[in-house]
């Protein structure tokens, strides 16, 4: 078996912080292999091939933790990662929550059957895919006159979980993408939109809907022009509107609501939007590309109701936080080789509602289709968010016009409440890790001509 | 680090294959992060990064690969990789290694080279946190030292052979204030690229009231108003409006894919008269210098644009080759996992003759952007997207009451062309720039100047 050399490395590491007189302790390793082709000019302009490995320990002596983390597996080195980890441990503040008790029955090993296979794919073709990626978007369209980013990638990872109770995780996959983008340009108007197909098999990638998706929106977008100020019924693309989500997750964090940080730090078990709203984390929907059998504290996945109905039925936590707030983790301890322990989801899923496309899209509606500066837009803290978009405006489900240069604001706490229907068909997010119908929201404001 | 030897055998073997020129870079970086929250000390992370990154180059195309094992076996096996798809049989010979090491460019006292002073770090934090905390409305006060010591190697088949070693500090810190249900918060993140040495230049009191004045302003802001308007950029961080919108215009790496707008207009007024700018990496001991860049060229200070004429981009070698423009000691990576690529060092607009008061007095209504936050750019167009944090309404000529919430949404290209006034007090202020080669240590900066119009988004 390809991980055993894994296992038996972390359990070295384990033994020598043993040996070191180390009190609980656990470890992560993380190995991975990639390919990346990026085509340009109708050859590959730039190529990168990767193998990494980092391994990274957490110690905790006295309640009080340690965190280090090295790339190089040598004897040595690993002594003097063990080393950091307890000398460092010493300064900081006690965490009485925070320890290391998971142990399982038996070692959790996932290696799904497709990636037991090697998929012998020839370079050859990996090649002319993102070759052709770019001749197709340039000769969709005369007024498309570059595709500065277009590419191919696969890849392999990974994940060891040990601990110094026995416990023992083990989980690998593997994935392929592609990606383009379509620089327009028409009367002195540019306009560039990306798009990106990922799979499990490289049969799975969809040169077509990528290139068409890119191409045609970019084209799209040269006519677009602002819209009058005020207040607008939004739709979000599912991408648009797994970024806007993703920027306010704290708010379901149990570790932000142990801080006194989350948003619904006092909301549990009440109402925070419309009563059809029902959110779950499903790190077993194997569908997904996010799929995961253990947490980054070894505990095994489970699924997990966060909103249902409208009514917040639990934070995501890990140990520390369950220990704090007196309940049982939901399996969402998080934390890289050189990380310290936080919470994360892993899919989240949107039940469906019942509303139609057609109704969905009665009078009119801006469906955003891009979401600029999230990360210096929005104030997670507060829920505010004032964004620039670009976006669809609608109406009775037909385009009117294609707007730019107009900023989106709201308050994100405040939309879910705002909800005006949620819509009857599951779409997936380009990453495949995000799962949700088309919702409507009321009355948004934007500031255009 | 690498055996040269094993350097050798590896760009012979590449050069072999049929590349017209191969690199190895070589990088150990030894970090440290020492986070403070709660009045606790949360965590302490420390580790050593280390890898290997081989670059090869046929005519005009780069393939790169990278491994954290320093074997002959392994540099070679990912060698053959990357070069699988363009080996030829028309062999070069590399040049025999001429080995250099380079002198510091600024001497570093207390680097990660030597042990830590974890006490005298602890305190400084809690110095701070206690400081914030007087004030009632602090509800959080979150900080953090990071610390790395980096050593790396060059090696390519024109006979470069050198070793540099780099330290770089960053003290980032963040307060959270509350009143009702209405929280803010205020950011400062001093850095340089230097050792402990640096946190003594930094007082304690000075910080702690700028963050907390900075927090209640924003805490009891009304919402801003929407619309297009005159804007007053202050000094400092604000020059990250030309580093996103403008100065990644300038990288060869877009240039060459003529995904720039300014790909075809050097020597072309592409901004206001009043405007210069400049990227210099060789000032010590600011946060994006480097004494050679991860190409092994010495740095240099590049004039970008000249009274608002386009003077230079920044040129990598591969940007070299495609564009034909001079090296300018700009390759730039995050670390080996990275091919190089042409980045900014220290980036900024340069001082102009404008006074901070005239600027304002000239605004009958508009927006004075005293704090700039983070923000976003299009590749290709120069769109951005910033956020202000920390910003007031201009009305009759004068600074009014505070706003939150404002973003400033436009085209880099058009407001370099809309930058009327340009002040005197140049001010620098370090940054993270994330782009093609990773995220890297920058400094952005520039004097007040007032653009005459930018779209500002808001909450009202």
């Amino acid at each position: 078996m390809e991980w055993n050399n894994g296992k038996e490395l972390c359990f070295k590491i384990v033994e020598l912080a043993k040996k070191a007189g180390i009190q609980e302790c656990d470890v992560i390793l993380q190995r991975g292999q990639s390919l990346n082709l990026q085509a340009q000019k109708g050859s590959i302009d730039k190529s990168k091939v990767t193998s990494t490995q980092v391994v990274g320990i957490r110690v905790i002596q006295d309640q009080k933790i340690g965190i280090s983390a090295s790339e190089s597996l040598e004897l040595d080195s690993l002594k003097m990662m063990v080393d950091q980890a307890k000398a460092t441990s010493r300064y900081s503040g006690a965490d009485p929550y925070q320890n290391i008790r998971q142990k399982n029955d038996q070692d959790i090993i996932l290696i799904p059957e497709r990636v037991k296979v090697k998929e012998d794919i020839p370079l050859q073709a990996k090649i002319d895919l993102a070759i052709r990626l770019e001749q197709d978007i340039l000769a969709a369209d005369k007024r498309i006159h570059n595709a500065p980013y277009s590419g191919y990638s696969d890849g392999e990872g990974e994940s060891f979980y040990a601990n110094h109770l026995g416990t023992f995780c083990y989980q690998k996959d593997r994935s392929y993408s592609i990606y383009t983008s379509a620089l327009a340009g028409a009367n002195e108007q540019q306009a560039m939109y990306s798009s990106s197909s990922i799979g499990r098999s490289f049969s799975e990638l969809d040169l077509k809907a990528c290139v068409d998706e890119a191409s045609t929106i970019a084209l799209r977008l040269l006519d677009a022009k602002p819209i009058p100020t005020g207040r607008y019924d939004v739709i979000f693309s599912t991408d648009e509107w797994e970024s806007i989500l993703s920027a306010h997750l704290g708010a379901f964090s149990a570790k932000a609501a142990k801080e006194g940080t989350a948003y619904y730090r006092d909301k549990l078990a009440k109402s925070i939007a419309v009563s059809g709203l029902t959110m779950r984390d499903s790190p077993q929907y194997r569908d997904g590309f996010s799929f995961s059998a253990f947490d980054d504290e070894g505990m095994p996945r489970e699924d997990l109701t966060v909103i249902n109905q409208g009514v917040l039925k639990s934070f995501f936590h890990n140990s520390a936080t369950a220990r704090f707030f007196k309940q049982k983790s939901t399996a969402h301890g998080s934390r890289g080789a050189k990380g310290s322990l936080g919470v994360s989801p892993t899919q989240l899923v949107f039940d469906t509602g019942s509303v139609s496309k057609n109704d969905l899209y009665a009078g009119q509606v801006l469906k955003v289709i891009s979401l600029k500066g999230l990360h210096s837009g929005t104030n997670a803290v507060s829920g505010h968010f004032s964004l620039a978009v670009e976006a669809i405006l609608c109406r009775d489900g037909v385009e009117q016009q294609m707007v730019k240069d107009v900023t989106l604001s709201a308050n994100f706490y405040d939309i879910l409440n705002g909800i005006q229907g949620i819509g009857s068909t599951l779409e997936a997010s380009s990453g495949r890790s995000f799962f949700s119908p088309e919702i409507r929201f009321s009355g948004m404001s934007v500031a255009g001509s | 680090m690498l055996d040269s030897r094993i350097a050798q055998d590896v760009i012979s073997a590449g050069c072999e294959l049929g590349a017209s020129f191969v690199d190895i870079y070589v990088e150990k970086s030894v970090y440290e992060a020492i986070s403070l929250r709660d009045s606790e000390i949360k965590d302490i992370k420390t580790g050593t990064d280390f890898g290997i990154g081989i670059r090869a180059i046929f005519g005009n195309k780069s393939v790169y690969g990278y491994t954290n094992i320093a074997e002959r076996e392994e540099l070679l096996r990912i060698l053959k990789l990357i070069c699988a798809m363009d080996k030829t049989s028309q062999s070069v010979s590399p040049s025999a290694m001429d080995f250099r090491k380079i002198k510091a460019q600024f001497l570093v006292s207390s680097g990660l080279d030597k042990p830590s002073p974890y006490e005298e770090k602890i305190a400084f934090l809690r110095r701070v946190d206690e400081l914030t905390r007087r004030n009632e409305k602090v509800t959080q006060f979150d900080g953090l030292s990071m610390q790395k010591w980096q050593s790396i190697q060059v090696f390519d088949s024109e006979g470069l052979a050198i070793d540099d070693e780099r330290h770089a500090i960053r003290i980032p810190m963040t307060v959270i204030t509350a009143e009702g249900s209405n929280q803010a918060r205020a950011f400062e993140g001093p850095g340089g690229s230097q050792g402990w040495e640096f946190a003594k230049t930094i007082d304690p009191e000075r910080i702690a009231e700028s963050l907390v004045k900075r927090a209640l302003t924003v805490l009891r802001a009304d919402p801003c108003p929407a619309g297009k308007m005159p804007v007053v950029i202050d000094n400092g961080f604000g020059g990250v409006i030309f580093h996103e919108a403008c100065g990644h215009l300038l990288e060869t790496t877009s240039v060459e894919k003529k995904a720039s707008v300014f790909h075809d207009k050097m020597g072309e007024m592409i901004a206001s008269s009043v405007v210069s700018a400049v990227d210099d990496g060789t000032i010590p001991g600011l946060w994006g210098s480097l004494t050679v860049d991860d190409e092994g060229m010495p740095t240099q200070k590049t004039q970008l644009i000249k009274d608002g004429r386009l003077n230079s981009f920044l040129v990598d070698r591969l940007g070299s080759m495609k564009t034909g423009f001079d090296r300018t000691g700009s390759a730039r990576r995050q670390s080996y996992k990275y091919a190089p690529a042409s980045r900014m060092r220290n980036t900024y607009i340069d001082a102009g003759h404008d006074d901070m008061e005239a600027m304002i007095a000239s605004v009958p209504f508009g927006l004075y952007a005293k704090v700039m936050g983070g923000g976003s750019v299009t590749p290709g167009t120069g769109d951005f997207n910033f956020a202000v944090e920390e910003a007031y309404i201009i009305k009759d000529g004068k600074v009014g009451k505070p706003v939150r919430g404002a973003t400033l949404i436009g085209s880099g290209p058009q407001v370099l062309k809309s930058i009327s006034m340009v002040g005197k007090n140049l001010m620098l202020a370090p940054g993270m720039c994330g782009s093609v080669s990773g995220s890297i240590n920058v400094t952005v900066g520039q004097p007040s100047i007032k653009v005459d119009e930018i779209l500002v988004g808001g909450e009202a």
